[in-house]
């Protein structure tokens, strides 16, 4: 009987849903090919996404020229079929951006990685995303040669898996959106992980044990022009977005505290502006601004740390973990002279705070106190399929002069040196192919 | 307490289903603020972008896709750009190349085949060989030299001056004929009461075979061409002789004409039959050489009524000489006919409507006033 009844439910609830349409389907090929020409003054990485070393070490001492076409992607989209009066769009991406061995002279080991994999179902107003797409904290990139511009110091850098829900409402001359969604929780490469090394574990330093939930209002709107934002013409812009997960860190030897659960969180607002507007599709004279400020803490849960994601902190006989507090952001103005032909100019700073030098130790890593880059960029696209731009960078990292606790040599510590600031100087050249 | 839950499930099912088709969900969206109905199409572009190009400050600017669609997030599909600098993803360039290289595998297929019109001249030039072999030649067709216009409407009538007992067998030849011409395409025989109406109306005076006999008698039956059916009878040792002799209505002269000898068993309808039957392509032929002319019918409200005879070939827009035609030259002296001076052009119209395959409504551009039966030619 109670078979029976839960039989006739499920038929029940199945005579509820639509017929799927079978709709005609849409198969695109697409992406790039990059190259990228850099010459650092000191040893940089490829996307300028670690603090410059510390004057007086040997990294500090020379610099480097270097080029690699490791940042082409190619990707695919699938739209349709209809399904419940939605569209369906499916969308995967790859680059070859993990590097495996570049010392090769023939042929170089960048491996395939995945950047996007998901489909979205969109409704009029309303859209469900389901699978691995950029975070909310991600949708404001400054315009900079390198790949993920002020990573850690400026501008997060993060794509996770994820369900996703976004409803559009009319406000006005534009429209409010609201958006959530429940992802895959990053951890860090923390010393605390559960099962650090992450190397050898099976797990990847999956320390939590609930999802990253995000959330994000924004509204967008046509109020006074618009003006050039990656080349097409773009309204008023105002996001508020935020984010949180709970990372369980193990203690890594006594005294330090055992297991303990650790709220990341952070908030981020961002402006774009334009300045010199236009009404029309034509982005010559244009001129616009864009202003992206975050708060939080540990903020390597969206790719964002400056530096060091945790610290401990002393007390009378044992350490206890903290999240590191951060805040941060970026200004970036570009001006077009014509739609070819624009200049842009960009600087982005992170910042910890709350350290305590006296108290507060560093775990595995020098700990940055600020961390800076300035990056003017003028750009030539001739057509819209190809795209070249020439930039100036210098970046620069001033540290704390504190203890640093370094486990994997058995807990000992160093203190950091009196040299407590690093900077470099980069040139680089970037050369864009869109197919 | 199982029972119950399993109720409560069915219950809740149920009440959702029917709140649905109640509408309440639409409803509940329409007060969330998007009242759009689910049946409404998403539009995925806006309105503006589904125009393929606008002009902007002066300058041409199309639809193009966005090479950052999806791969940067809240970045529309399509974007405007300046003309010649919109994107071309890769999917355009394989269907590019995929197209070029069929095209250029029918080029070469097509290099191979001999063009349609090439082979109408070879086949006409082969059609040609032969009936000069067989002794018929001269029935190339020489339509470049004449007008554009390929319709004849022609009479065919039995030549009255055949002797009586033979003017039987006289209609039996001329209705062969007309039966065997009208089966030609763009030829028009007029039927043969017409004809034998025409003939008692024309005024004829004289042999029907002068030539302002021919010319009334092409005016009153609107034809360009007149054939003569004509039977001779057996005389000193002949059997006899079946002939068709071919007119001009134009200028009322002989432009051809077959002479055929009857059978041993003398002139029989059969033999008549046997004439039409090898000379209709001959015939055929000599009646697409007689030059194409039209006919003013009447005026009227400031518009000439034209009758084409058969028309093949006239459109709307082209343009017509009025034409008066050329003068017998005569030597004097002998009688002997030289030829016929140059028609003389004393309008000019414009076809504005085809009044189906016999007639058009036409505008004078010069000349006139214009009077019925005018000759009208095609312009060079």
């Amino acid at each position: 009987m109670k078979k029976h009844a839960f039989f006739a439910v499920v038929l029940v609830a199945l005579l509820a849903v639509p017929v799927v349409a079978l709709a005609q389907t849409e198969f695109t090929l697409g992406g790039y090919i990059k190259l990228e020409s850099f010459w650092d003054s000191a040893a940089m990485s490829k996307n300028i996404n670690r603090p410059p070393a510390v004057l007086g070490d040997r990294d500090a001492t020379h610099g480097r020229f270097n080029m690699t076409a490791q940042s082409s992607r190619f990707n695919f989209t699938l739209k349709g079929p209809k399904l419940w009066g939605a569209t369906v769009t499916g969308f995967l991406e790859v680059d070859f951006d993990e590097q495996g061995d570049d010392r090769q002279s023939a042929s170089h080991a960048y491996r395939p990685r995945l950047r996007h994999a998901f489909f979205r179902l969109n409704w009029p107003g309303t859209e469900l995303l389901f699978g691995q797409y950029w975070s909310f904290f991600s949708e404001f990139y400054p315009e900079l040669v390198q790949d993920g511009p002020f990573q850690g110091h400026g501008c997060a850098t993060h794509r996770l898996p994820q369900v996703r829900v976004t409803q559009e409402f009319a406000m006005g001359p534009g429209k409010l959106i609201l958006s959530g969604l429940i992802g895959k929780p990053t951890d860090s490469a923390d010393s605390g992980n559960l099962n650090y090394p992450i190397s050898n574990s099976p797990l990847e330093g999956q320390t939590s044990e609930t999802p990253q939930l995000q959330a994000k209002i924004q509204y967008e709107g046509d109020l006074w022009g618009k003006a050039g934002f990656y080349g097409r013409p773009r309204g008023f812009v105002a996001q508020l977005a935020g984010g949180w997960q709970r990372s369980r860190y193990r203690a890594l030897a006594p005294p330090i505290d055992d297991q303990e659960y650790l709220n990341h969180w952070a908030i981020q607002g961002t402006l774009f502006i334009p300045v010199i507007p236009t009404t029309t599709a034509n982005l010559a004279g244009t001129a616009a601004l864009t202003l992206q400020a975050y708060v939080g803490q540990g903020l390597a849960f969206i790719g964002n740390e400056t530096g060091f994601n945790s610290l401990l902190h002393v007390h009378p006989g044992r350490f206890d973990r903290h999240l590191v507090k951060t805040w941060g952001g970026y200004l970036q103005a570009n001006y077009y002279f014509s739609n070819a032909w624009w200049l842009n100019l960009a600087a982005g700073l992170g910042s910890n705070f709350d350290f305590d030098t006296y108290t507060d130790v560093a775990v595995g890593t020098r700990p940055v106190h600020h961390w800076w880059e300035v990056s003017p960029t003028l750009y030539y696209r001739p057509i819209a399929a190809l795209k070249f731009g020439l930039q100036y960078t210098y970046t620069r990292a001033n540290y704390y002069r504190a203890w640093v606790f370094n486990p994997a040599t058995g807990g000992s510590t160093y203190f950091n040196p009196a040299n407590n600031w690093g900077d470099v100087h980069s040139v680089r050249f970037g050369a864009w192919f869109f197919f | 307490m199982q029972k119950n839950l399993v109720a409560l499930v069915v219950s809740v099912t149920f009440l959702l289903l029917a709140a649905c088709g109640c509408g309440a969900w639409e409803r509940m969206k329409s007060w969330a603020g998007y009242g759009k109905d689910e049946d409404v199409a998403e539009e995925l572009t806006p309105p503006e972008a589904q125009q393929e190009t606008v002009m902007v400050d002066g300058k041409p600017y199309v639809r193009s896709k966005n090479p950052y669609w999806l791969t940067y997030p809240d970045q529309p599909e399509y974007i405007y750009v300046e003309k010649g600098r919109e994107f071309k993803g890769m999917q355009a360039y394989l269907m590019d190349a995929l197209a070029k290289r069929v095209a250029a595998q029918q080029q070469k297929a097509a290099g191979k085949a001999i063009p349609p019109d090439k082979l109408q001249e070879m086949v006409r030039a082969e059609v040609d060989r032969i009936l000069r072999e067989q002794g018929l030649g001269g029935y190339v067709s020489r339509t470049r030299d004449k007008a554009p216009y390929s319709g004849r409407a022609v009479a065919v009538i039995a030549n009255p001056e055949t002797p009586a007992s033979y003017q039987g067998l006289n209609l039996t030849l001329a209705t062969a004929l007309a039966d065997t011409l009208s089966r030609t395409k763009d030829i028009k025989v007029v039927p043969q009461e017409r004809v034998r109406e025409a003939v008692a109306k024309a005024g004829i005076h004289g042999k029907l075979s002068l030539r302002r006999n021919i010319q009334a008698l092409g005016d009153a039956l609107g034809v360009q061409a007149v054939v003569l059916a004509g039977v001779v009878p057996p005389e000193k040792g002949t059997t006899g002789f079946y002939a068709a002799e071919i007119y001009d209505a134009f200028l009322g002269n002989k432009v051809d004409s077959v002479v055929a000898p009857a059978g041993s068993d003398g002139l029989k309808p059969d033999g008549a039959a046997r004439f039409v039957r090898d000379n209709g392509l001959r015939l055929s032929a000599s009646l697409m050489e007689v030059d194409w002319f039209g006919r003013v019918e009447f005026l009227k409200e400031g518009k000439v009524y034209l009758n084409l005879g058969q028309n093949a070939g006239l459109k709307v827009g082209d343009r017509l000489r009025v034409v008066t035609p050329g003068k017998e030259v005569v030597n004097p002296q002998t009688g002997a006919v030289l030829g016929y001076t140059a028609d003389e052009t004393v309008g000019e119209l414009k076809v504005t409507e085809l009044l189906g395959t016999t007639g058009a409504v036409a505008t004078a551009l010069r000349g006139g006033p214009f009077k019925p039966n005018d000759k009208v030619k095609a312009a060079n």
